[in-house]
């Protein structure tokens, strides 16, 4: 509810600012959270989906571009 | 631990002040309830929802806005502008429902608004005359059950008299005042229930209307008004001891704002 | 002496109380009843309220000032502009625009076109909305925004979400009988990154009003105000899901974005229903979380029609009753589903008698999210949409809010469509106006959608040719509709120049401009020709989202508007193509032999450009990209089947549908406009240039990841 806060030490952090600068997130939280996402993704792999094919056509329903 | 001394607490009837209490209580959220359909249907609801909402609008517009001070500055005009449309809107209607709202809160006065008085409790009876009435010729005359408790105090200048008398035994009575061969009466009441009480005779008819009980005096007479004066009736709420019309107030208030979201009205 | 006093107050009541009802309460109040005391007490309350906020606002004057100054921020000093105002005109094409302007239809674009700039501007790849206004909004490439499409894909199942938001409902619940309540609350994520150019100018102290921006929903934190735009849902959750209720026999109970719903006869009046989300609060699969698949749990709001007269109903919803004539819309009404546990969903929606004889039909809005009582968040502050909804009345707060499904089903004609579009964009118009207002100094920015979907729907009437017309008798063909639109914007135009001073700059800015689509061209059908994608044995033609794919033997397929993807060994949940040397050997076979693919009907090219994402996209989002972006030819666009992942036997098909025009194609061949009433010096200004230039306008270096560059103003 209230999110969680992880320490960095100001070394690393320095560090993750230039990388976030170097590869164009646009604040260094964009690139933490990005970086362990794909950390995420890499290690538990694609996994089996999230959602069936009724309820994605549900939420896309009304999508002017789509039949 | 508590529960004694809650229960003692209304048993003593300050947090609730017995029958009297019931009985506005009841009365109040009736009449919230009657006014709300009243103005439900005499109003136009939907220019009261139109000029509350424009009003909500220019308050959030205040909070949303703040740091552009000319916006906020006409903000505030615009919620001066808007109370004023409100009122106009929303009055009206109130203001039609007024006339029968004073008499029914006339009407319930003489029961809820005084007491009537005690055995033990002595009490004025004020005669107010015709200028160049003969003040010396009136007499009291009591019934059973009353006495004169002092002579009669007459002032000549207001022409006035009054009379102190002490009441022996419970009772409903007339008091009757001689003058000229004629004589004029009034009710005065001893108990300790809640009678309807009247506190003036008159020949006023705006003062019959809105003062008393009783019929009024012919018009012209020597006599004017004849009043007695009963204690005031206070009715004990939530510790506190309350005139009635301020409970009736805020209760029917309190109930029509409960209300209104159930019955769909737009205050 | 003060009891009789009191008493004889009551006498003075019929004096008093008109001085009552316009002064403060007070105990001879009490005499005229509580009638008066409602008005007084709640106009009181206003003044109370904002007497008090004015006290708050006082005292926290210099703590504000000191903020900023800790902060840093230096509003306004080096700022080129009291005010810039950027108004979006979704879709609006330069080509129609100047084809207008030299007809001297459009005279105040064109009087920004002599005084100041017309040009065309450079759109994203590909040339959707969500992407461009991204781009717009960001100053980066859609590499770093991660907005592709509407759709992104799952890599799990191969199945699409949409790719702006995301909202997943409380992860636990407490079981209680039937009944399963959500512990929590619901998660809403937006899903594009990077930030948007208000949020640099905020935190710089320049105030900025944002109305209906693409991909902002849900909306982000800034200090300013926003309504959310495109993407936001409707109640049910969807895009927006119209209503039919009709006493006609019909087949099924489904059409494309809406549901069709029987009336059931009552004597003489009929009785039906709206559909709304389902039951939050009952569970219905193992693990309690709603079951997206269950009809049974959908909350429901009655309704009945009484017929008055051959041409007039009225309709019986809630407390309201409704009178319309045939051909009318009601306004927009409250439609409240109630859950259980004093739980409701708060919807608005507008009805539209279609006709009463022989049959009755009556259409019904996607039910859309109360903007003054949002059940999820479509402004910031939450009080904006509230705020906008009390100062002129509820208003469309749907994503895509003008219902391009119910034309092209036929729910609605081409008349109704229009006054929906009309009737939208005239509220949006007044949010616009009371921005303007707010917005002395700063930023003000809004988009229109009604340039982007009235071209979509009419864009037939402006080709003999077209196939939609193919069934249109010629006296149902509207003539002039675009033209009339790009005219009503141009009004707008003259009155957005009307408020501005000599301090003020105006930008006219669209994502894309537009093309027609009579053809459509189904890229998984030629993917599954041509050996790249594998139906399972005994599969002739797959259904929606490749139902009947063999993933194990598929290399390539299609979702979406332009994007291909290779089915990658480890990226993808089957994938089989090997990352590296063989699948870029595979993207540039494709891309060569998809390079000007013709129409066997008519040898015109279908595909005027294949462009390999790597060339295109830079940044850290690039890894969710399409391996290739396919630029369709004018006149053609991805087909509605291959849209949706379906495998048919056509290639190439006609396209009937009232959605005629389109600008999903070659982004080259579709760049948007700019017009300014200043001198912008530039040469092929692009979209992506619009956040650098305005944190420029203010005073403010861009930031290092924009990919954009600040145009010089004159």
């Amino acid at each position: 509810m209230f999110g969680h806060k992880v320490k960095i030490e100001g070394d690393l952090l320095e560090k993750a600012k230039q990388c976030a600068e170097a590869s164009g997130y646009a604040s260094v939280d964009e690139f933490v959270v990005h970086t362990l996402e794909k950390e995420i993704a890499r290690l538990m792999g694609p996994g089996d989906g999230s959602a069936d094919a009724e309820a994605v056509k549900k939420r896309l329903q009304g999508l002017g571009y789509l039949e | 631990m508590t529960s004694p001394y809650l229960t003692a607490l209304f048993l003593s009837r300050t947090l609730w002040g017995g029958v009297p209490m019931t009985l506005v209580f009841a009365i109040s959220v009736v009449t919230g309830l009657v006014m709300l359909v009243i103005f439900r249907y005499t109003s136009n609801q939907q220019a009261v929802k139109l000029a509350k909402e424009r009003l909500q609008a220019q308050l959030l517009a205040v909070r949303l806005f703040q740091d552009q001070l000319p916006v906020v500055l006409r903000s505030y005009g615009r919620i001066l502008r808007g109370t004023l449309r409100y009122l106009r809107v929303a009055g009206g209607p109130f203001l039609l429902a007024i006339v029968p709202m004073t008499l029914l809160i006339v009407q319930l006065d003489h029961w809820f608004g005084m007491e009537p008085f005690r055995p033990d409790q002595t009490f004025l009876v004020k005669a107010q005359f015709a200028p160049n009435a003969p003040l010396d010729e009136a007499t009291l005359q009591l019934p059973d059950g009353l006495v004169a408790d002092a002579p009669a105090v007459r002032i000549a200048s207001d022409s006035q008299v009054v009379w102190r008398v002490a009441p022996a035994k419970y009772g409903a009575y007339q008091v009757n005042l001689a003058l000229n061969g004629q004589t004029f009466s009034k009710t005065v009441v001893v108990g300790s229930n809640m009678p309807r009480l009247s506190w003036l005779r008159t020949q006023s008819f705006w003062e019959g209307l809105l003062s008393s009980a009783e019929p009024r005096f012919p018009k012209g007479g020597p006599i004017e008004s004849i009043a007695v004066i009963y204690p005031a009736r206070d009715i004990a709420f939530l510790g506190w001891q309350w005139n009635w019309i301020i409970l009736f107030f805020v209760l029917s208030m309190i109930a029509g704002f409960a209300f209104k979201g159930i019955l769909g009205v737009e205050i | 002496m003060s009891r009789n006093h009191s008493r004889h107050l009551t006498v003075l009541a019929f004096i008093i109380l008109v001085l009552c009802v316009v002064t403060l309460p007070t105990r001879s109040e009490a005499y005229v009843g509580p009638g008066a005391g409602f008005a007084v007490l709640s106009s009181f309350w206003t003044l109370f309220l904002a007497f008090l906020y004015s006290v708050y606002a006082l005292f926290t004057w210099p703590l504000r000032q000191l903020y900023r100054l800790v902060r840093g921020r230096k509003a306004y000093g080096k700022a080129r502009f009291k005010r810039v105002v950027i108004l979006g005109f979704d879709g609006m094409d330069p080509e129609l625009a100047e084809k207008f302007i030299q007809a001297g239809k459009l005279p105040n674009l064109a009087k920004l076109r002599e005084q100041g700039t017309f040009q065309k501007l450079r759109t994203t790849f590909p040339a959707i909305s969500p992407v461009a206004w991204s781009t717009f909004m960001t100053g980066v490439n859609p590499g770093k925004h991660n907005i592709y499409d509407f759709l992104q894909r799952d890599l799990g199942n191969y199945l699409p979400f949409l790719s702006s938001a995301q909202i997943e409902g409380p992860k636990r619940r407490l079981k209680l009988g039937k009944y399963s309540l959500p512990i929590g609350k619901s998660e809403i994520k937006l899903l594009r990154k990077s930030k948007p150019f208000w949020h640099w100018l905020g935190e710089a102290g320049v105030f900025c009003s944002v109305i209906r921006v693409p991909v902002t929903f849900p909306p982000e934190k800034f200090p300013g105000v926003m309504l959310s735009g495109m993407c936001v849902p409707d109640l049910k959750g969807s895009q927006g899901t119209f209503c039919f209720c009709t006493t006609r026999a019909q087949n099924d109970g489904a059409r494309q974005g809406g549901v069709i719903i029987p009336f059931q006869k009552d004597g003489a009046n009929f009785r039906s229903y709206i559909p709304g989300p389902d039951n939050p609060l009952i569970a219905d699969s193992p693990n309690g979380a709603p079951n997206s698949t269950a009809q049974s749990h959908e909350m429901r709001v009655p309704f009945e029609v009484r017929p008055k007269s051959a041409d007039t109903a009225e309709i019986l919803v809630g407390s309201e009753r409704i009178l319309l004539k045939v051909g009318e819309y009601s306004k927009w009404t409250s439609v409240h589903f109630k859950a259980g546990f004093g739980i409701t969903a708060h919807g608005i929606c507008r009805f539209y008698l279609k006709q009463l004889s022989p049959e009755l039909e009556v259409y019904v809005t996607p039910v859309n999210i109360d903007p003054k009582q949002p059940d999820l968040p479509i402004s910031h502050p939450l009080t904006y949409s509230i705020y906008l909804a009390k100062l002129n009345g509820p208003y469309a707060t749907l994503g895509l809010a003008e219902d391009t499904w119910a034309l092209n089903e036929h729910a609605l004609d081409d008349a109704a469509f229009l006054e929906q579009c009309y009737s939208n964009h005239n509220d949006r118009e007044k949010q616009l106006f009371d921005a303007l207002e707010k917005t002395t100094r700063g930023v003000c920015t809004c988009v229109f959608d009604i340039t982007d979907r009235v071209q979509h729907m009419f864009w037939r009437y402006m080709e003999e040719d077209h196939p939609a017309l193919q069934d249109a008798p010629a006296e149902a063909r509207l003539g002039n509709v675009i033209e009339q639109l790009y005219q009503r914007m141009d009004d707008l135009v003259g009155r957005v120049l009307a408020q501005l001073d000599s301090e003020s700059m105006l930008m006219v800015v669209s994502d894309h401009g537009f093309k027609s689509f009579q053809r459509g061209i189904n890229l998984n059908t030629w993917l599954r020709e041509n050996g790249y994608l594998v139906l399972k044995p005994g599969v002739d033609e797959t259904g929606e989202w490749f139902q009947g794919v063999d993933w194990s033997r598929t290399r390539a397929y299609t979702m979406g508007l332009n994007g291909l993807f290779l089915n990658v060994k480890g990226r993808e949940r089957e994938g089989i193509v090997a990352p590296g040397a063989e699948a870029d050997a595979l993207k540039e076979e494709l891309r060569q032999r998809l390079n000007g693919l013709a129409d066997p009907e008519n040898g015109k090219v279908g595909i005027t450009g294949v462009f390999n994402s790597g060339n295109v996209y830079a940044g850290p989002y690039s890894i969710n990209a399409p391996d290739l972006i396919i630029g369709y030819g004018d006149g053609y666009r991805a087909s509605w089947d291959g849209v949706t992942g379906k495998v048919t036997h056509q290639i190439f098909e006609d396209n009937a549908k009232a959605w005629s025009g389109d600008h999903c194609i070659d982004p080259r061949l579709v760049p948007g406009v700019l017009f300014s009433n200043r001198r912008i010096q530039v040469e092929k200004p692009a979209i992506v240039d619009v956040a650098p230039t305005m944190l420029r306008l203010f005073g403010l270096q861009p930031p290092a990841h924009f990919d954009g560059k600040a145009w010089p103003v004159g």
